[in-house]
């Protein structure tokens, strides 16, 4: 195998590639990068069996041949050749030569054999969808998904292409966040589920286009097909939790304030933050008054009033301030709006003139 | 079962094969995953985790797969991938640990499990269906649906008394067929949703989407149809998707909880065709049936119930099927509260306070409804007239007033125009009797009762 290809048309396959190889000592070389070269093309490849990549690279002075190196080595050595050369890889023996004005390095080989097939999507239909605006859906709701493994529905991100608008949601049964994106064309679809752990990579690939990019799935994988790049996903099977019935509509006290001061004073109370994260939001409409207490007994407290809008009753009532916090970093606009249902009641978290996210959150166990 | 358990062995023991041949690090990435679905005509269907896994077998290893299989039952002529995940056990106590160290309280998400495309709520299958003498007709019954669906018994009716289980019943063939053959249509409706939907339609002119929606179902499920009592539109457009339905061999299934001939303000196309197929009721489960499902039902919430403690609440609760469960699950919470067992005093306490009271009726009051049900003038009961049309009515309403209300003979003689109290208790034992082999009067008296509650 052999071609020559400037670093910067390589360098970002090969570092793509490699966040989606994975060290699994059953399976060495789900590790690797697979180097395909064909008639002037060179296909990088790697999967963790939950995702599988390929980018397609132009390339010249080609012999065919197919090696897999480690993705690690081979980013760290790419990555590392000054920017403007030209890279010759070729194979030989046993190890992959990758050579430049500046030197050349050697890498081991690992046996092509095992790795695994990037799966193709059998029947399924297939969507348009905006690359910025379904990456940007994603990325406002991926943080609530659960960890746990136990509800795999619970830890991935339930898109749903309805009509004129996308939406998103993901919940760990704390806290749910929901997006939706007003899109140009009317798309219909089913439903689907992307674990969690795989919406990185799937987003990374994303940043990459402009422009509009075709989603292919049926009940279990999905993939994208762009000119260049290949990107294949398994799906959840599973259904996700009808949770428009949960999101409450009415409410016993609502408080609007500044997003800037409210993540300044949360961000200030993780300082003394107990192991559960409380912080206990005191408010009352009489006085106007809008207090954040953040206790640890070891280390101190702290005790901000902001300034807010508030109406409706008289309220205590405590919140892990991370689940708080974390509802802000998807929030573009000036000011929220925090409406309380009252005791062990979730309270709504909404931006002021945005209808397009919102943000449950389950207050803490008194 | 023995069926399932064999097949399970046929793929064990060719994985023993398959370690053989392949290498270790093959096995344990790509077989450890799997598991077999079913075994028919001699194809083995395969389950795998995902698409990597089924395009990875299929391209590499289905010759080994084949061969193994082959050489344990020699009759494998093929063998097929199937993405789906192996039901595993809930690790239920990891959950609840992690519960605990979360002060955080959860979303009420669990109850909105319910899948949208075909509203079938998966917490009930067969696996928590208790079947007993009071259902077991109308189990087999279902079991026949879900072995020939469209073809045995179509349309299947089901009818009983509220908290008897026929939803569970219902939901539960479709959840099951929907297990079977996931590429089938499966959708339950209540007749309320079918109501709204019919509306909405009417209201928007999209009637002809809503019809279209229900014919492409392969199984239609239908619960507490008496609902559709007096809707003639609703009716006409259920009159319409079942005869589409039925002529494709598709199956419905209804649910209501009276026999179709008692719905009242019912067409009589749509009723005869309720009782096309097969009409079987559910009844008020029995005594043992009842401490079995107690003791699924705690079982499925993980607590432990003593035989005496189910037999007792089982006693103490007659009927409803959702009466006991409401009682179950205070007696878990008091449990709970208490940390330790409850005794017996305490369980009836708890289902005395729990279960509602019987509310009064006045002798006037019972008069009058049975008199309208037979269409009598009630002051004739009152009176010593011996026609046929009368006596029946008052003695059922002796009857009642003895078996439901415990009023002592004399005083129900003297409440009904001063009868003398061996007439009352003539007229119960009269009634009694005739109960035991005459079905139609059973009925009306269950209807009666129905009535007064």
């Amino acid at each position: 195998m052999q071609c020559t290809v400037a670093r910067e048309q390589l360098l970002e396959p090969v570092i793509q590639t490699e966040k989606t190889t994975i060290k699994k000592h059953t399976l060495p070389v789900l590790s690797c990068i697979l180097l395909e070269v064909t008639d002037n093309t060179l296909l990088l490849s790697s999967t963790n069996l939950e995702v599988g990549v390929r980018f397609t690279v132009p390339v010249e002075k080609t012999t065919k041949g197919m090696v897999a190196v480690s993705g690690s080595v081979l980013a760290h050595v790419i990555s590392s050749l000054p920017s403007g050369t030209e890279v010759v890889l070729s194979s030989d023996n046993g190890h992959l030569i990758v050579r430049s004005s500046e030197g050349s390095s050697k890498i081991a080989l690992h046996d092509t054999e095992d790795f695994p097939v990037l799966p193709e999507v059998e029947g399924g239909k297939e969507i348009t969808l905006p690359a910025k605006q379904f990456r940007d859906t994603i990325n406002a709701v991926v943080y609530c998904a659960s960890n746990s493994t136990i509800k795999p529905e619970l830890s991935s991100v339930f898109v749903h292409p309805d009509g004129s608008t996308l939406i998103a949601a993901a919940t760990d049964s704390f806290r749910l966040a929901e997006k939706k994106t007003p899109l140009k064309h009317s798309i219909d679809s089913e439903p689907f589920l992307i674990p969690s752990k795989s919406t990185s990579n799937l987003l990374r690939i994303l940043e990459q286009v402009e422009g509009d990019v075709q989603v292919k799935s049926n009940k279990h994988q999905l993939s994208i097909t762009l000119p260049n790049i290949y990107i294949t996903l398994r799906l959840v099977s599973g259904t996700f939790p009808d949770y428009t019935q949960i999101i409450p509509k009415e409410f016993v006290s609502e408080a609007t304030m500044l997003v800037f001061d409210f993540e300044r004073t949360l961000r200030k109370a993780t300082a003394f933050s107990d192991q559960f994260n409380q912080t206990t939001i005191t408010i009352s409409p009489k006085e106007k008054k809008f207090i954040a207490h953040t206790k640890n007994d070891s280390v101190g407290e702290t005790t901000d009033t902001l300034a807010a809008a508030i109406t409706g009753k008289d309220l205590v009532i405590s919140f892990n301030q991370k689940y708080l916090l974390d509802s802000l970093h998807s929030i573009t606009s000036d000011s929220i709006t925090i409406q309380f249902g009252g005791q062990s009641q979730p309270a709504l978290i909404r931006p002021v003139g945005n209808d397009g996210f919102l943000y449950l959150v389950m207050p803490m166990n008194r | 079962m023995t069926q399932l358990v064999d097949t399970k062995k046929v793929w064990e023991n060719a994985l023993v094969d398959i370690e053989l041949s392949v290498s270790r690090a093959n096995f344990s990435t790509w077989f450890k995953g799997t598991h077999v679905i079913k075994i028919e005509d001699g194809i083995v269907y395969i389950g795998v985790p995902s698409q990597f896994y089924k395009d990875w077998l299929a391209d590499k290893h289905h010759k080994t797969i084949l061969r193994a299989l082959r050489g344990i039952s020699p009759n494998t002529r093929g063998v097929e991938y199937v993405i789906a995940r192996e039901e595993k056990k809930k690790p239920k106590t990891e959950r609840k640990s992690g519960r605990t160290c979360m002060p955080s309280s959860e979303l009420p998400l669990a109850e909105h499990y319910i899948n949208r495309a075909d509203n079938l709520n998966p917490r009930y299958t067969f696996n928590t269906y208790v079947v007993g003498p009071f259902n077991e007709l109308a189990f087999a019954a279902s079991q026949a649906v879900i072995k020939e669906p469209g073809i045995t018994y179509n349309p299947l009716f089901i009818y009983g008394n509220t908290g008897c289980g026929k939803t569970h019943l219902i939901q539960a063939i479709g959840n099951h067929l929907k297990h079977l053959n996931n590429s089938k249509k499966i959708f339950y409706t209540t007749s309320e949703r079918f109501g709204t939907d019919i509306v909405s339609a009417i209201q928007q002119n999209t009637i002809q989407n809503v019809k279209e929606k229900y014919r492409q179902y392969d199984v239609l499920i239908m619960d507490d149809v008496q609902f559709l009592s007096g809707k003639d539109k609703m009716q006409e457009e259920l009159f319409h998707i079942f005869n589409s339905l039925y002529e494709n061999n598709k199956q419905i299934v209804f649910s209501s909880d009276r026999h179709p001939s008692y719905i009242s303000d019912l067409t009589d196309r749509l009723r005869s065709r309720f009782g096309q197929g097969m009409i079987i009721d559910v009844t008020i489960p029995d005594h043992e049936s009842r401490v079995a499902i107690l003791k699924t039902k705690a079982a499925h919430h993980n607590f432990l119930l003593t035989d005496e403690l189910s037999q007792v609440i089982a006693n103490e609760v007659e009927g409803n099927i959702r009466d006991l469960e409401g009682i179950l699950n205070r007696v878990i919470c008091q449990t709970q509260l208490k940390g330790s067992s409850l005794d017996i005093n305490d369980i009836k306490q708890i289902v005395k306070n729990n279960l509602r009271p019987q509310k009064n009726v006045s002798v006037k009051d019972l008069v009058e409804r049975v008199s309208r049900y037979y269409d009598v003038e009630d002051t004739v009961i009152y009176e010593k007239t011996r026609k046929k049309e009368v006596v029946k009515p008052r003695q059922i309403i002796m009857y009642l007033m003895r078996q439901d209300f415990l009023i002592s003979y004399p005083t129900i003689g003297q409440k009904l125009g001063g009868r003398d109290h061996t007439t009352v208790i003539h007229s119960c034992e009269k009634i009694k009797r005739e109960l035991l082999d005459n079905p139609s009067l059973q009925r009306e008296v269950e209807e009666i009762r129905a009535m007064l509650k």
